[in-house]
């Protein structure tokens, strides 16, 4: 039996929560006594093979069929089922991208499988994962598992540790054939326009997010710290229904669910919709004039003051010490 | 016809229409303008679900459907999206099927993912804009908010897509249209009456639920006699505990 972490790359460059998948998948077979293997398509030349063995797969397999060279999903659906049926694994592990996420949803359907979503935290009891997931904006945690049958998860991005490289480990990459059928192409992407911003706020290990408080010069004060620290612009959502920015950047219940090192909520007063977003986040700063806002409860930190005073300080503070 | 989703209600917690289903019912009454003819609203659950229903009939849906069936009780998204996918067969000419993006279980569009391959059709998540649509030619262009921009994509009808927030402002329900929801009837749908087939059953099992932990540490606020002073400290702060790093 084995445990597989599903990898997206693009030509080698691997999805930051792909590496997280990785570690899951290692922590679930330490715990069985599984193999663990990393899944990959795409072109065998770009693909850091050895840096999977390294990061704790037991074995890395490997599919460079043509017509796996772009990810079309129909395809892709197809690839994974048809691995998945000749070598049953027992766990399949995937990040919680969009790509990913739709991935695992059809392959579970053509699979008759379990999936489960959003994970933020599991045990493994008896050789059955025990899931944690957040329901109702994160107000509670439903502990669900998949008792009988091969058990799909994919993790919410940025809240398990990557893990590090071992480069004594040793393991064995396979390339394997899977019989396809040419697509049909019928869903086809026209174009991508990227955002515009260095750091999408879904990759950001570090988040400076406004709220309500802070208006157009709030928002730029908050850009030019977000800069200084090499992070991403974030908001609540009443800056967003404002139009001060677009949707891109709302993090909440009905925008973003982020999971980064360190979220700076500034201006924000803490209402349960936006905490869904963001209560994952490893250390939390709040900035807010109103000692008593809510926000400062889910807080490690906290400034109590005016945020068009702190927010440059802080800037500055940081382009000294930083430098 | 297009069927957008309602609410699926799971358990006993106070319903509340699912902000995200509101977004779904408008674009779908949008679409109306734009060549489509019907507009159904399907949802499931028990009787609880009608005021989602209702709701989105005072919006201005033409038909409400409601799958009751106590096999249903505590579906995963595998049960959940074969049941919706049987009603929706059932459902002559449907051209789009829209979801709303999340149910209150976050189960983040996968949902509608499931039900667009029990169906054999095409998924679009993340759409944050239908640029195109043509029942005839049976075609739909739409962007999708995704990682780090937006994906302008196209596929061919009938498909599932599933919507965020900002693709639209929903409308509030008028007066009007509120009383002729209170008279409208809902159909209800047995899991017989949708072909239910007996063989899919929920593979995902809950064990529990608990309140999450509350974050360990009190709050420390920074205290300093300026505003440069604070600031400093919390930058030193977080460059100790590793946070930021140089």
């Amino acid at each position: 039996m084995s445990v597989w972490a599903w990898i997206e790359h693009r030509d080698g460059d691997v999805a930051p929560s792909s590496w997280e998948a990785l570690a899951i998948g290692r922590q679930i077979a330490d715990e069985t006594g599984d193999d663990l293997a990393a899944i990959l398509f795409g072109d065998r030349t770009k693909i850091p093979a050895g840096e999977f063995i390294g990061r704790g797969a037991d074995q890395v397999i490997i599919s460079d069929e043509k017509l796996l060279a772009s990810p079309d999903p129909d395809l892709y659906r197809d690839a994974l089922v048809y691995l998945v049926k000749e070598r049953q694994p027992a766990v399949i592990v995937a990040g919680q991208t969009i790509f990913s996420s739709d991935l695992m949803a059809a392959c579970a359907v053509d699979l008759k499988a379990g999936l489960i979503s959003d994970v933020t935290a599991f045990e493994v009891v008896n050789d059955t994962i025990e899931a944690i997931i957040p329901i109702y904006s994160g107000n509670l945690l439903a502990r669900v598992r998949i008792p009988e049958g091969i058990q799909m998860l994919t993790a919410r991005a940025g809240v398990f540790h990557p893990g590090v490289s071992d480069e004594h480990r040793s393991g064995e990459i396979e390339y394997a054939n899977i019989p396809l059928r040419e697509g049909q192409n019928a869903v086809r992407i026209e174009h991508f326009e990227p955002s515009g911003d260095n750091v999408s706020l879904a990759e950001a290990e570090i988040i400076v997010a406004g709220g309500s408080a802070c208006g157009v010069e709030g928002f730029r004060l908050i850009s030019e710290l977000a800069n200084a620290l090499g992070g991403a612009v974030g908001a609540s959502r009443p800056p967003v229904d404002l139009g001060l920015l677009s949707y891109e950047h709302q993090v909440g219940q009905t925008g973003r669910v982020v999971s980064p090192e360190l979220y700076f909520a500034i201006g924000i007063s803490g209402a349960m919709w936006h905490l869904a977003g963001m209560r994952t986040s490893k250390v939390i700063v709040a900035i807010n004039s109103d000692r008593q806002a809510h926000i400062f409860s889910m807080a490690d930190f906290g400034i109590v003051g005016d945020l068009f005073e702190f927010v440059p300080a802080l800037t500055e503070a940081v382009r000294e010490k930083l430098g | 016809m297009i069927q957008p989703d309602g609410h699926v209600s799971w358990g006993n917690g106070r319903l509340v229409i699912n902000p995200w289903d509101e977004y779904a019912v408008e674009e779908a009454l949008r679409l109306k303008e734009r060549g489509a003819e019907d507009v159904t609203v399907l949802g499931m659950g028990t009787q609880d679900t009608e005021v989602a229903l209702k709701h989105a009939l005072a919006m201005g849906v033409d038909d409400a459907v409601l799958v009751s069936d106590h096999a249903l009780r505590d579906a995963d998204t595998l049960l959940v999206s074969h049941a919706l996918a049987q009603a929706i067969k059932k459902m002559d000419d449907t051209g789009l099927v829209i979801f709303g993006r999340l149910d209150t279980h976050g189960a983040a569009s996968q949902t509608g993912v499931q039900v667009a391959r029990h169906l054999g059709w095409h998924s679009l998540t993340f759409v944050s804009k239908i640029v195109a649509i043509d029942f005839l030619k049976k075609t739909i262009g739409v962007e999708r908010s995704i990682e780090g921009g937006i994906q302008t994509t196209s596929a061919r009808l009938p498909a599932v897509i599933s919507v965020v927030k900002s693709i639209n402002d929903p409308r509030y329900p008028s007066y009007v249209g509120m009383r002729k929801a209170a008279r409208k009837e809902i159909s209800v749908w047995s899991g017989r009456d949708i072909d239910l087939d007996p063989v899919v059953t929920s593979k995902v099992e809950w064990v529990e639920i608990t309140t999450p932990p509350t974050r360990e540490n009190e709050v420390f606020i920074i205290e300093g006699d300026s505003a440069k002073e604070k600031a400093c400290k919390l930058i030193d702060i977080l460059l100790e505990e590793k946070v930021i790093t140089r």
